[in-house]
């Protein structure tokens, strides 16, 4: 930038220093929220189980870095520029610069194509792999979300009692409902709502989904391995939103059809589901 | 010529009137606040209302951050918690930064495109009182239920008051009535303030100001207004589909009826993206103002900055669907708009990179006004960036609906607007109240506000990528998002406390502050040029604008290297052929009457939308109101010198 060579000035040294350490503590709060990924907690959106999730952490990472180097130039430009630029005794008026038409040209072309090459072109063979319908071979789930709890029906299992197709037992808000599903297998889900919006949220194996009354919504997730993840409604749907609880069982194909043989002839069904932990209600709202 | 009076046929209530009217015309006592049609007063009282909804916004913000501050907590129960969420997010959206946006509207456009008034300044005091009547119409719903025994009457379906949830199957009892006609209220007052300033910038224009010598402000303004036509017609049908369903159980998003509820989405986001922008253009038109004042050099770029204005105004309504993302509207969709969200990005870059070659060479003045423009570049550029994160359709997937995205937004709407409205405060609050506000107390308040708001925020990023959901009422230990609630609930208390030394501020400055001067800050645009306070005629003469930066140009000129240098003194008031004209101290200036019809038609709204929701027969009262609140509006002489 031509206009700038001319007049350089170096920061004071203490202020400069003082900004310097200010700028590398955000720096370290930073690099200390990249590394979020490698924490356990339940929901953590960054650290995958399945493969959808994985996908999804993926093609984050590949936004949040370029997006945080961006952020750090910014600032620090901004902070050097305060420093630098600070008005002092006897400050000439500067030089009235109106503008710098290729520099302007370039610095629209090249963040479009930067961000369209990034981040547009990567997101979308992922995006159409998410959306596809699932395989033929997919295992298929039923999920009804309903004020204030979701219920999970299975196609492939039959109710001995009732020789309908399997449904989980009903819970109370803040117990989760139990979703039980092979491991290393597709699974297909189609998601609908019997009254308000609500979204399926699984983050350690898919993100969320929303369940509409009136639409079947498919998709398909995948868990790598036996284990157990939580999950929660995602979508205001009234008074006990909070407590509409979710946990996915994967387990190994022998373990779920053991499962499957048990729950269909109505043994071992837990009625209230499992209980994540303490939820203590809140007062009551209803 | 407007202050002659008739002295035959003085009777009764007519007299009344008229002797109010003639007070209100003198600009004192309580009349003048009931029927100001000057700009400059009805941009204060915008202002004055916004804050004090801000204040409620605030308090219902800090019931919230109480609420959530350690798992488990017993603040506010379920019920109440989902009433305050949707009485937040309505009030900061619709009677915070909006109305604080038309408040800047009305102070500045006339004044710096060098006009006496706005076009329309009955149509203006108009706006205001609709948006007044909305704003309370909307918190009277707070009071329909027993609210001391700790029932909130309050809608509890979000400020998005997404279809099913909003209707009276899911969401019994008055409160979304309330939200849905209180809305629809205010867009009233929104269109009719956005025609206005169209028309005002249009058309009324000082000679020799051409569109491309405008001020950054006066186009964002122009931009703004534009999305306020085109954006709240489609908000208005969702609402009355949304009236019809509740009220006379139509059956728009009753999917059991053939309804679909998806269809409220669309056109919820269809308005509310623009609207995202109608918010923050503004601001950004303001920190285009302040900047290169307190830089001391134009704007970097000026045509660049303006067409990505108008750019992201239309893009604006191109990505709607990215709210929608999960909704399963299919991959093709999805693609498209993350496609077109990626893009709207690029606009706003380049006016983040225009507003620093703006600073880059100057000689900066960090004085508060400065400060807080900073403030907004440095914060909205953060939530700009975690605005890219989440356009990748896949990735959002898992952000969608977390505090990933109320960090975002609050980035952009609060690190963003409010910022800027701030810098706008300290920058011209002075004009109208003649008094500088104390610069150390804004020093505080602008640091205070900065760590208290990145205190409050940035930990939501982490509780979102930590999967916590928004809006819920309560969570659990054990998922890894005790301490970053903590956090944001003390910022949100260092923000309140920042708050309340701005107050300190302007109490202190309106009464021992340091007089302002014309022009306290070395201004470049015109409203620098006359008293602060203004007249109420605003200029004497109306001004010849030879330049962009009129102002500027008139104090400064360009030596042989073309280095700026100040014009000798006194030569820097008009230009020698104006001279030997005459100064009347605004005698003979024509200026419009005041008038109280535009308030007695305001009040026929909230009339009929009480009426909507317990008794028909008010609806007839209240359309009644309104009619003769028109009828005497369209009868009523111009001045009233003329009616003689």
């Amino acid at each position: 930038m031509r206009m700038t060579v001319s007049n350089l000035r170096l920061p004071r040294p203490r202020s400069a220093h003082l900004l310097a350490g200010i700028f590398l503590l955000i720096l370290i709060a930073l690099v200390a929220t990249g590394c979020i990924g490698g924490t356990d907690t339940p929901q953590n959106t960054l650290a995958p189980e399945g493969e959808v999730a994985r996908h999804q952490r993926n093609l984050f990472m590949l936004a949040m870095w370029p997006a945080l180097v961006v952020m750090i130039l910014v600032e620090g430009a901004i902070i050097v520029t305060l420093l630098r630029f600070r008005r002092r005794k006897n400050d000439a008026v500067p030089k009235q610069t109106h503008g710098n038409t290729p520099l302007e040209i370039g610095w629209t072309i090249v963040p479009t194509l930067i961000i369209i090459g990034f981040v547009g072109v990567p997101m979308l063979p992922v995006l159409f792999d998410l959306g596809r319908d699932p395989k033929a071979d997919a295992y298929p789930i039923e999920v009804t979300g309903q004020r204030f709890q979701w219920s999970f029906k299975y196609p492939n299992i039959k109710d001995a009692r009732t020789g309908e197709p399997l449904e989980s037992p009903p819970v109370t808000p803040g117990r989760a409902a139990e979703l039980h599903i092979p491991a290393g297998k597709e699974i297909a889900l189609t998601l609908t709502s019997i009254d308000v919006n609500h979204s399926f949220g699984v983050p350690r194996l898919a993100g969320t989904q929303d369940a509409i009354a009136g639409e079947h919504h498919r998709f398909w997730m995948k868990a790598d391995h036996p284990g157990s993840f939580s999950g929660q409604c995602r979508e205001l749907c009234g008074v006990d939103h909070w407590g509409m609880l979710i946990t996915v069982i994967a387990q190994s194909q022998e373990d779920f059809d053991a499962w499957a043989k048990e729950a269909a002839a109505g043994v071992k069904q837990t009625p209230e589901g499992r209980v994540p932990s303490a939820v203590a209600a809140t007062g009551s709202g209803d | 010529m407007a202050t002659e009076w008739p002295q035959t046929r003085r009777t009764g209530l007519a007299d009344a009137l008229r002797g109010a009217r003639e007070m209100a015309d003198q600009h004192y006592g309580i009349w003048s606040w009931i029927a100001p049609v000057d700009h400059k007063r009805i941009g204060v009282m915008y202002g004055v209302t916004a804050f004090i909804f801000f204040l409620a916004g605030g308090i219902e913000a800090l019931l919230l951050r109480t609420q959530l501050i350690v798992p488990n907590a017993g603040v506010l129960n379920h019920d109440q918690y989902n009433r305050i969420l949707t009485m937040h997010g309505t009030t900061m959206v619709f009677l915070v930064i909006m109305p604080l946006s038309a408040a800047f509207f009305n102070l500045m456009t006339p004044l710096m495109i060098g006009a006496r008034d706005v076009a329309f300044p009955r149509l203006n005091a108009f706006s205001y009182w609709v948006f007044l009547a909305g704003g309370i119409f909307l918190n009277a719903s707070f009071f329909t239920k027993d609210i001391f025994s700790g029932e909130l009457g309050a809608p509890d379906c979000g400020w998005t008051c997404y279809s099913t949830l909003s209707s009276k199957a899911f969401s019994p009892g008055h409160g979304v009535d309330f939200w849905a006609l209180g809305v629809q209220i205010l867009g009233i007052a929104s269109l009719a303030s956005g025609f206005n300033f169209i028309v005002t910038i249009l058309n009324m224009r000082a000679p020799g100001m051409t569109l491309f010598r405008m001020p950054l402000f006066v186009w964002m303004t122009l931009v703004t207004s534009f999305l306020i036509i085109f954006a709240m017609p489609v908000i208005a049908v969702a609402l009355f589909e949304l009236i019809f369903d509740r009220l006379f159980n139509a059956n728009f998003f009753n999917p059991d009826k053939g309804g679909n509820p998806l269809l409220w989405q669309h056109m919820f986001w269809l308005f509310g993206h623009p609207e995202v922008y109608i918010l923050i253009l503004p601001a950004m038109g303001i920190v285009s103002e302040i900047l290169p004042t307190f830089s001391r050099k134009p704007l970097f770029g000026y045509p660049f900055v303006v067409f990505s204005g108008i750019a992201i105004g239309f893009m604006s309504w191109g990505v709607w669907v990215h709210h929608m993302y999960t909704t399963g509207l299919g991959t093709v969709a999805n693609s498209a708009f993350g496609i077109s969200t990626i893009l709207i990005g690029v606009p706003t870059g380049v006016k983040v990179l225009n507003w620093m070659a703006t600073m880059w060479g100057g000689s900066l003045s960090l004085k508060a006004p400065m400060m807080f423009a900073v403030g907004f570049v440095a914060m909205f550029t953060i939530g700009g960036l975690s605005g890219v994160t989440h356009s990748v359709v896949p990735s959002d997937y898992q952000q969608q609906d977390t505090y990933y995205v109320v960090a975002h937004f609050h980035y952009v709407l609060f690190g963003g607007a409010i910022f800027a409205l701030f810098a706008g405060f300290y920058y011209w609050l002075p004009k109208f109240t003649g008094k500088l506000l104390d610069d150390r107390l804004g020093q505080i308040h602008f640091w205070l506000m900065l760590i208290g708001f990145n205190l409050t925020f940035f930990p939501m990023h982490i509780s979102g990528l930590l999967g916590m959901p928004r809006r819920i009422s309560t969570y659990s230990e054990g998922q890894g998002w005790d301490i970053w609630n903590m956090l944001s609930t003390i910022g949100a208390f260092t923000i309140a406390t920042s708050i309340l030394i701005f107050m300190i501020n302007v109490i202190y400055s309106l009464r021992r502050g340091e007089a302002a001067g014309y022009d306290p800050w070395d201004g470049r645009t015109l409203e620098w040029t006359i008293p602060s306070p203004p007249p109420h005629y605003n200029f004497e003469k109306i001004p010849v604008v030879h330049a962009r930066d009129p102002f500027w140009h008139e104090k400064y000129t360009e030596d042989e290297q073309g280095r700026p240098i100040p014009v000798v003194a006194g030569a820097a008031n008009g230009h020698p052929d104006e001279a030997h004209e005459e100064h009347g101290g605004g005698h003979g200036i024509h200026m419009p009457s005041p008038s109280y019809f535009p308030l007695i038609a305001a009040l026929g709204f909230p009339i009929m939308a009480t009426g909507l929701i317990y008794d028909y027969a008010l609806v007839a009262v209240g359309a009644a109101v309104l009619f003769v609140g028109i009828y005497g509006w369209a009868l009523e002489p111009a001045t009233e010198g003329e009616e003689a």
